[in-house]
């Protein structure tokens, strides 16, 4: 019981006990009725269980925290794999999930909702009432279920009054909330559910009473996953052509060396083909504490806000669709947010190849145990505030922004990323930086060399179709001659500068903690974009492994100076890479590895709700 | 090829052709620019003997055009990558992708960013091509409706670098014009430093603000210059001094984006006239402004562009 709850009762005995008193010396003691036993638990002390004798889940229940406060889940995923996975909208996809009906799906079910009891109380006196109350801002995106004995019913806390007998035996009560916080000016993720027992007084003399307790919960966030968790399976598009297919077998081998525990699947009839398989779909988690120390881990699979159609029913792009009809299910939730009059010209942003995550930082007196969202926008320039919102709401991994709109794409992943550090300090990571002033460099050293006449791109083609083929093969004499080439690396120079400095400034990065990876630029549609592979556009693995597109720079000496530059940076880090090709199938449609393929991490040790946000 | 006369925008008269130098300000004038329209005729018989000569050309262009449903549904970013695909077809391509501009793209099976990325695509491989002759083709894109379309003519245009380009340009420039403010960079040219200087003295919106002073960041790209392929090698001091002084006093004038597009901008064109541009803007600036011009005098002295 807490304080409040005390002080409730307290008010409401109080004057009964003060009249007694105040009455007459020779008349008989008032009676002395035993304090209210009304006392609801949830695991307050997040130790995956609700414990009626352990006064530690008793402790600052009423209020939420990095040490006390009980979790709930949004039951948002599909344990039986019940919804449809054809004949719906867009706008009706995500309506179908466990927390759409008011039944208990299952075991697996009941094991995403969290539970609550109210201690029995075998002297409540006859008639006296129970209720549950919601708190209002949370009754619309919760739902209770109280056992009985054909197990958890839902609930209306709002009608549902319990007898003197559930109040003397107590209750066993289970909640779920049935949307993720999407906007806190809506609803800020807390449920405060209150136990009241009230007595009208009666038949024995006992005074009228009524006293309450409550437990504030807070529904987990949506946490989105980061490089230094090693990944658990890789996913990438199925297409049948040869660059494609070229792609996925090098990516194999990436994830064979890896030994990545469930592989990699190539996504089967992904419509349209889309072949961006990180851009339209993010994968993220949600968790509550389970016995043992362990989280109970729902994941969730996010679908891009990408706008593709003019149509009221079915405005998303359509490969995200993938999302509620291939990854939902047993533990895995889908999730879409997205607001239709967004603005166009600034879609791209809205691609998940744009919202990457710091890996697990400490800087200014302030810890970051699962790191930090970071993504392109400007305040001119931004993805959808909708989904913005969605993700700020979380509060767990506030968001970090940079200046991506000078890229055609306007993705972050085109010009950095993270790997595991090998021996974290503050910083778990280290970046991966484009350096277009080192590309230059290493070609005018060739040139000095004499290798000017050495070309690069060798057996490469700008379209192959129908054997049309426009040979990519260019010299590095020519290069360094390119103007707008230069000018536009000298651009992405400056700009990925700008990009590190408010990196350094978020997270305290330090010069010896930037990985550079050279490769130039050039422009399409007055956007820059990758001129060679860009071979930080690349996949993480593990702490061990990186996947990065095959450069095909100069062949000097039998090697590819650009190969030999990544793998050297790379190596005393203890991160050794394999060489993905990505040309036909990527690279010249303004794209890369990373771009290419998708993954699902390991859930991370660091539980969230230690972050004390 | 017959030439006819017709007025495109509202500047200085130039010459037809190579043209004469019009090298300074030009905003702030309203002069003429008159530019031969387009001959159809002409161009059609040109066309029907380029097919001729070299089919395959012609094949090469339909292909990406056959590809472009593709193209478009499996883009990354705005639109799909036309000119990567078409700009490398070389000098033989002019009359096949002069075909497709003057053809226009009436598909109306096409999607909006499809027909986008196609018409600004072709355009934009002609420009690469860098031939004359095509000004007269692009030029009137300079008022399409499309603004992707119109940045891509104006880009097409300044890729030209002759002077009657290059006054067209600037007096677009002067009007505020935001596709040819974003295109224009691309000439590397005096006259386009100052047009971009003046309207960026001119305290134009955020907007084009911005634009402008990329345009000036790429017009004045000291790596473009050290190539020695810029139209007017000569030109480098005054285009990268006007460029750096422009730059200097729109980062004292702007606050946020602009003012960060500015700090890059002054990296990449790297002026050596930067560091006392830069002092001299101390001298009337506020605290705080003051504080931010030495983080960027601090950034300068470590260029990260250099």
């Amino acid at each position: 019981m807490s304080a409040s709850s005390r002080a409730c009762w307290l008010a409401c005995i109080v004057p009964f006990v003060l009249a007694a008193c105040s009455s007459k010396s020779n008349d008989p003691p008032a009676p002395v009725w035993p304090a209210p036993k009304v006392d609801l638990r949830a695991d307050n002390n997040r130790n995956g269980t609700v414990d009626l004798d352990d006064p530690t889940e008793d402790e600052g229940e009423d209020g939420w925290d990095g040490r006390h406060g009980a979790i709930l889940l949004a039951n948002i995923d599909d344990d039986q794999r019940a919804c449809p996975t054809t004949g719906l909208t867009d706008v009706d996809l995500p309506s179908c999930n466990d927390a759409a009906n008011d039944v208990v799906d299952g075991d697996d079910d009941l094991l995403d909702l969290a539970r609550l009891k109210t201690a029995p109380w075998a002297e409540v006196p006859e008639g006296a009432r129970g209720t549950l109350e919601i708190s209002a801002a949370a009754a619309p995106f919760v739902r209770l279920f109280k056992k009985g004995p054909d197990g958890f019913v839902a609930i209306d806390p709002a009608i549902e009054l319990l007898s003197s007998a559930d109040v003397a035996a107590g209750v066993e009560l289970a909640i779920e909330a049935k949307d993720v916080v999407r906007d806190k000016a809506v609803w800020d993720g807390f449920v405060d559910v209150t136990w009241r027992v009230v007595f009208d007084g009666t038949p024995g003399g006992r005074p009228a009473f009524e006293a309450s307790d409550t437990v504030r919960m807070r529904v987990a966030p949506v946490l989105l996953q980061h490089h230094v968790s090693p990944a658990e399976k890789v996913f990438t598009t199925k297409i049948l052509d040869a660059g494609s297919t070229a792609f996925r077998a090098d990516l194999a081998k990436a994830v064979t060396a890896a030994k990545t525990p469930n592989g990699m699947e190539a996504l089967d009839g992904v419509p349209d083909r889309d072949p961006w398989t990180q851009d339209f779909f993010e994968t993220g988690y949600m968790s509550m504490p389970a016995p043992g120390g362990e989280q109970h881990v729902v994941r969730v699979a996010i679908r891009s806000s990408n706008i593709y159609r003019d149509s009221l029913k079915n405005p998303l792009r359509p490969a995200g669709k993938l999302v509620f009809t291939n990854l939902r299910g047993k533990d895995v939730a889908g999730l879409q947010q997205f607001d239709p009059r967004s603005n166009p010209d600034m879609d791209s942003l809205n691609s998940f190849g744009n919202t990457e995550t710091i890996p697990p930082f400490e800087h200014a007196g302030k810890k970051w145990p699962l790191g930090r969202i970071i993504r392109g926008a400007t305040p001119s320039f931004y993805p959808d505030r909708s989904f913005a919102a969605l993700l700020a709401a979380q509060g767990v991994q506030d968001p970090v922004f940079v200046d991506t709109s000078w890229l055609f794409v306007s993705h972050l992943d085109e010009t950095l990323s993270f790997v595991p550090a090998p021996k974290p300090t503050q910083r778990s990571f280290l970046l991966l930086a484009n350096d277009a002033r080192l590309a230059k460099k290493m070609l005018e050293d060739a040139k000095a060399a004499g290798q000017g006449g050495t070309k690069m791109f060798l057996g490469k083609y700008w379209l192959d179709e129908e054997g049309v083929e426009s040979p990519a093969e260019v010299s590095i004499d020519d290069v360094l001659a390119d103007p707008d080439v230069m000018a536009a690396s000298a651009e992405a120079a400056a700009e990925v500068d700008a990009q590190i400095e408010v990196l350094a400034r978020e997270t305290g990065l330090t010069t010896d903690e930037i990985v550079p990876i050279p490769f130039l630029h050039s422009k399409i549609y007055g956007g820059s974009v990758a001129y060679q592979p860009g071979m930080v556009n690349a996949l993480v693995l593990d702490a061990t492994h990186l996947a990065a597109p095959d450069p095909h720079g100069p062949m000097i000496e039998g090697k590819d100076p650009f190969q030999t530059a990544v793998e050297a940076a790379l190596a005393p880090h203890g991160v050794s890479v394999t060489w993905v090709e990505d040309w036909d199938g990527y690279h010249r449609n303004l794209g890369e590895v990373h771009c290419g393929s998708n993954v699902m991490r390991a859930i991370p040790t660091a539980k969230w709700w230690e972050a004390a946000r | 090829m017959r030439t006819v006369l017709a007025v495109v925008g509202l500047s200085l008269v130039a010459s037809l052709g190579a043209g004469t130098a019009t090298g300074g300000v030009v905003a702030n004038v309203a002069p003429t620019v008159v530019v031969s329209a387009i001959d159809r005729g002409a161009w059609a018989r040109e066309i029907g003997a380029a097919r001729s000569r070299s089919p395959s050309t012609f094949e090469r262009v339909a292909a990406v055009r056959a590809r472009l449903p593709e193209l478009d549904a499996t883009r990354r970013g705005r639109l799909a990558p036309v000119p990567q695909h078409l700009e490398h077809l070389g000098s033989d391509a002019v009359l096949a992708l002069v075909e497709r501009v003057l053809d226009g793209e009436s598909d109306g099976a096409l999607t909006a960013t499809a027909r986008t990325a196609w018409r600004a695509g072709v355009v934009e491989a002609l420009g690469h091509l860098r031939d004359p002759r095509t000004r007269e083709v692009v030029a009137p894109l300079l008022d399409d409706p499309d603004p992707v379309v119109a940045a891509a003519a104006a880009q097409a245009i300044a890729r030209l670098a002759d002077d009657t380009s290059v006054a067209l340009l600037a007096a677009r420039i002067a009007k505020g014009e935001l596709p040819v403010v974003s295109g224009a960079g691309v000439a590397r040219r005096r006259p386009i430093a100052s047009a971009l200087a003046a309207l960026l003295a001119s305290r134009p919106s955020t907007e084009v603000a911005r634009a402008a002073v990329r345009s000036l960041a790429d017009n004045g790209a000291a790596w473009a210059f050290r190539t020695g392929k810029v139209a007017l090698p000569g030109e480098e001091s005054d285009v990268r001094s006007i460029s750096a002084r422009a730059l200097v006093a729109t980062f004292v004038g702007y606050d946020g984006e602009v003012r960060q597009a500015a700090s890059n901008a002054l990296m990449v064109v790297d002026d050596p006239s930067t560091p006392a541009l830069i002092a001299a803007a101390k001298s009337s600036a506020s605290s705080d402004t003051i504080a931010a011009l030495d983080q960027l005098a601090a950034r300068f002295a470590r260029n990260p562009a250099r």
